[in-house]
């Protein structure tokens, strides 16, 4: 278990609900259905609000992501613009001209990409997306998305492009000029009638995209091939989007807004390896209430919280979590056989969290003779497997093996 | 994809409560509150077979023999026998007055055909009403437990074995007359709702669906849907599948070849999907799914040895799907870990299997447990294993790893 509770922050004085979140080192700011937008300075000792202003009443603000890395822009379902906001001053910027509405209430309507200083936003109106500068906005009608929607919109960071899916079941790849790099629709077969699939929520890393839906499956797809890794089921019967946080060296929370039974879910996943059918769970934590939770973030510099916002005005509307670091780190490892003597072996390390029931292979690869240098996820507990002999490009047979438990 | 929508057919103005699969034969058997009735229908074909009146406020049913159905109520104290050919039907007394505090999503009775026995969950506390087929009596038995728990499902594990789960966390392994062979408390686990954020104080963790395959259970709870190895009493995964619906939130099919069909009891849109999830391989990835085309809640989901699952409606008529269901080629395989320098005592172990199937790069963790030797997993077939066994903790663990072909 490594989502630890470190606090809870109230919206007062109205305690309206958080609407988007995000957070660059110790400054965490939201937008609130108040509407607010407020910045916090989360540290291992303290949380405290740094910084608030007002934003028009009747805008309904939907999702606030970092633009720049001193910028945070907000989008809105019921105005036609974008405000951007200083993170150090709080100095606003209103821009209009060009942008439409948010395409819903809902997370990941607007992504920032901070090396470019831009951000992308989904739009009500079909066919189309606003990108926004620091200064101005222009509209872009990419052919792909004609007559459909983008339901939601992450960056894709390594790469400076963007991830859009949409509300007919495909996820498009897509540069700022609005080429189309990569198409994928998600499976819509087998069916008693065909369905239209929403995708409702998107997080990247390393080659892998994280696809949730609205028919309660999470995806988790090699990217660009588009070839299907796994189906998980992450919600059942659901009328709600299941929100998949930004991903952090692999790492992502996953919960929904929709109320249960009795108690919410979140849990911490994390997919690096795109061989895994399923996405490793780190942890999973419940909160007390039948609320619903649709803001999910990890702050991305090695600050160590993540944050999970309730649907409810009544609830904790923000908690803060203390996480284990999802950086990465390298361990080295060397195999002798016998002692003195450096052999070539086959490496399957083991990712070890969170209890027995949990363990999914990080890595499985070859490795020459002598030390060599592996990459493993912070302060995690690993099994590392090695088998070797006569072994021909790692495959068996193996004569011998030899095994380890670890901590990165 | 292994689920291959067959039929549907309307059944009229009819609310399902439940249904299970007929023995040795490709029919169905279910029990509908507005009449009320028992019908039986061909699987394939959907076709009516025989249909019969039954008692009132039918809950639950269930087969104790190839020819007769067990039905019980929610309204009176008694049960009734159904004989499924020709829907003869026969009312006997001695039951309970209310089988449970939830009113849909089945398991509210199970039958075992090697006894001919019924056991079923009623309102009272600890308190099964049990149909003995071999002396048509009904009567009610007391899981001799010192809990005050209700019992909230039922379902088969094996001859003369039933698991119980009940509305605070408790799940059973009960004999037909009641005694409890084996408990597991989740209340007393570390199971996460008990003590992850949960500031509230007490916790209702009612066990809504269960099931079974080869000491694995699957038990929906509320808030999560749990795989339990029940050798060592091992929670080995939560996931919560949170639904927008009232308790339970997911139904589940009797299990057949380590598989379950599920499905959201309540369901948004109307192309929501039926789920094939596999117990024991991989758990919790979608091995088969299929769009469907209601939109309404789902009465009852369920599965026969011979691959053919279906799922009826709520909606008005209500209407019944049947798909085909190809599960994975798999074989059983017993596991032992003995002490060499103990005369060969079995041992407590961490199983661990890694598919190796596809070479390096590409192994995957099918299954990691807690089990006690000797144990009985289900494994695939055809597949490449390396089989690793942990005993011990710590630096005075002992480790074995072999690598074999299934």
């Amino acid at each position: 278990m490594s989502l630890n509770v470190r606090g809870d922050i109230y919206n007062d004085p109205t305690q309206t609900t958080t609407l988007g979140a995000c957070a660059s080192g110790t400054n965490f700011l939201i937008v609130t259905a108040e509407p607010r937008i407020r910045r916090f300075s989360i540290t291992p000792t303290s949380m405290q609000q740094t910084a608030s202003s007002a934003i028009l009443a009747g805008t309904s603000p939907t999702d606030l992501v970092l633009m720049a890395p001193a910028t945070a822009v907000v989008s809105y379902t019921g105005f036609a613009r974008v405000d951007l906001y200083d993170i150090n001053t709080f100095a606003t910027t209103g821009i209009s001209t060009n942008v439409t509405t948010a395409n819903k209430n809902a997370p990941q309507q607007i992504a920032g990409i901070p090396a470019l200083g831009l951000a992308l936003e989904t739009s009500g109106t079909g066919g189309r997306l606003t990108l926004i500068s620091l200064t101005c906005a222009a509209a872009l009608n990419p052919t792909v998305l004609s007559g459909k929607l983008a339901d939601c919109i992450i960056p894709r960071l390594d790469a400076n492009t963007w991830l859009i899916g949409t509300n007919d079941g495909r996820i498009i790849e897509m540069n700022s000029s609005a080429t189309a790099l990569t198409t994928v629709s998600l499976p819509s077969a087998p069916f008693i009638t065909t369905p239209t699939i929403g995708v409702q929520s998107l997080a990247y890393y390393n080659s892998v995209v994280l696809a949730s839906t609205d028919s309660g499956i999470m995806y988790a797809i090699s990217w660009p091939s588009g070839n299907i890794i796994s189906e998980s089921l992450v919600s059942v019967g659901q009328s709600s989007a299941t929100t998949i946080s930004n991903a952090v060296s692999g790492v992502v929370l996953v919960s929904n807004n929709g109320s249960p039974p009795t108690y919410k879910g979140i849990q911490e996943l994390y997919f690096d390896n795109p061989n895994s059918p399923i996405p490793g769970q780190d942890g999973c934590t419940f909160w007390e209430a039948n609320v619903g939770c649709q803001v999910l973030g990890i702050e991305p510099t090695a600050q160590l919280y993540a944050w999970a916002c309730s649907t409810s005005n009544t609830f904790i509307p923000n908690r803060i979590y203390t996480i284990t670091s999802p950086q990465k780190v390298l361990v080295s490892t060397e195999i002798q056989n016998p002692i003195g003597n450096d052999v070539a072996a086959r490496i399957i390390r083991l990712r070890d969290d969170n209890d027995i029931g949990n363990a999914t292979v990080e890595i499985d690869q070859t490795v020459p003779p002598g030390i060599v240098s592996l990459q493993c996820t912070a302060n995690r507990n690993y099994i590392e497997l090695c088998l070797f002999g006569n072994v021909v490009n790692g495959n068996p047979p193996y004569t011998g093996w030899d095994i380890r438990e670890m901590q990165s | 994809m292994s689920l291959t929508f067959q039929a549907s057919a309307f059944l009229g103005s009819v609310t399902v409560k439940d249904s299970c699969p007929l023995i040795n034969t490709n029919s169905i058997a279910l029990v509908e509150g507005n009449t009320p009735s028992c019908r039986i229908l061909n699987a394939t074909t959907l076709a009516f077979i025989a249909s019969s009146t039954t008692l009132s406020v039918p809950v639950g049913i269930t087969m104790i023999n190839a020819l007769s159905a067990c039905i019980i109520s929610n309204s009176v104290t008694t049960m009734d026998l159904v004989e499924v050919s020709t829907g003869f039907r026969q009312n006997y007394s001695g039951g309970a007055t209310s089988t449970n505090s939830r009113t849909q999503g089945g398991q509210f009775i199970a039958g075992d055909p090697s006894t001919n026995v019924a056991l079923g969950c009623t309102s009272g506390n600890r308190q099964l009403v049990k149909f003995n087929g071999n002396t048509f009596a009904v009567s009610l038995l007391i899981v001799r437990d010192n809990s005050n728990d209700i019992l909230r499902s039922i379902i088969l594990k094996a001859p003369g074995r039933w698991l119980v789960g009940t509305n605070q966390g408790m799940i059973f392994e009960v004999d037909q007359f009641g005694a409890v062979i084996d408990l597991f408390n989740l209340r007393l686990t570390t199971f996460p709702l008990g003590t992850g954020d949960n500031t509230s104080g007490s916790i209702s963790i009612p066990v809504n669906q269960l099931a079974y395959d080869n000491n694995l259970i699957l038990a929906d709870v509320g808030a999560a849907v749990l795989l339990i190895d029940w050798s060592t009493k091992t929670i080995l995964r939560t996931v919560p599948l949170q639904s927008s619906s009232s308790a339970p939130p997911t139904l589940f099919s009797t299990s057949s070849s380590g598989e379950i069909l599920l499905m959201g009891l309540a369901n948004a849109t109307s192309t929501y999907p039926i789920f094939e999830l596999d117990m024991t391989v991989a758990p919790f990835t979608v091995r088969g799914m299929s769009y469907t085309d209601t939109a309404a809640s789902v009465a009852a989901v369920n599965m026969n040895p011979s691959g053919y699952g279906w799922y009826i409606d709520q909606a008005s008529p209500a209407k019944i799907r049947t798909f085909t269901v190809s599960p994975r080629a798999t074989t059983t395989r017993t596991f032992t870990v003995q002490s060499a320098s103990s005369g060969g005592v079995n041992l407590p172990a961490r199983l661990t299997l890694v598919d190796d199937t596809s070479g390096v790069g590409t192994a995957f963790v099918i299954l990691d447990t807690s089990m006690q030797s000797p144990a009985v997993y289900r494994v695939p077939t055809g597949r490449t294993l390396i089989e690793i066994v942990k005993v011990g903790l710590g630096s005075l663990a002992t480790w074995d790893v072999t690598r074999y072909n299934t």
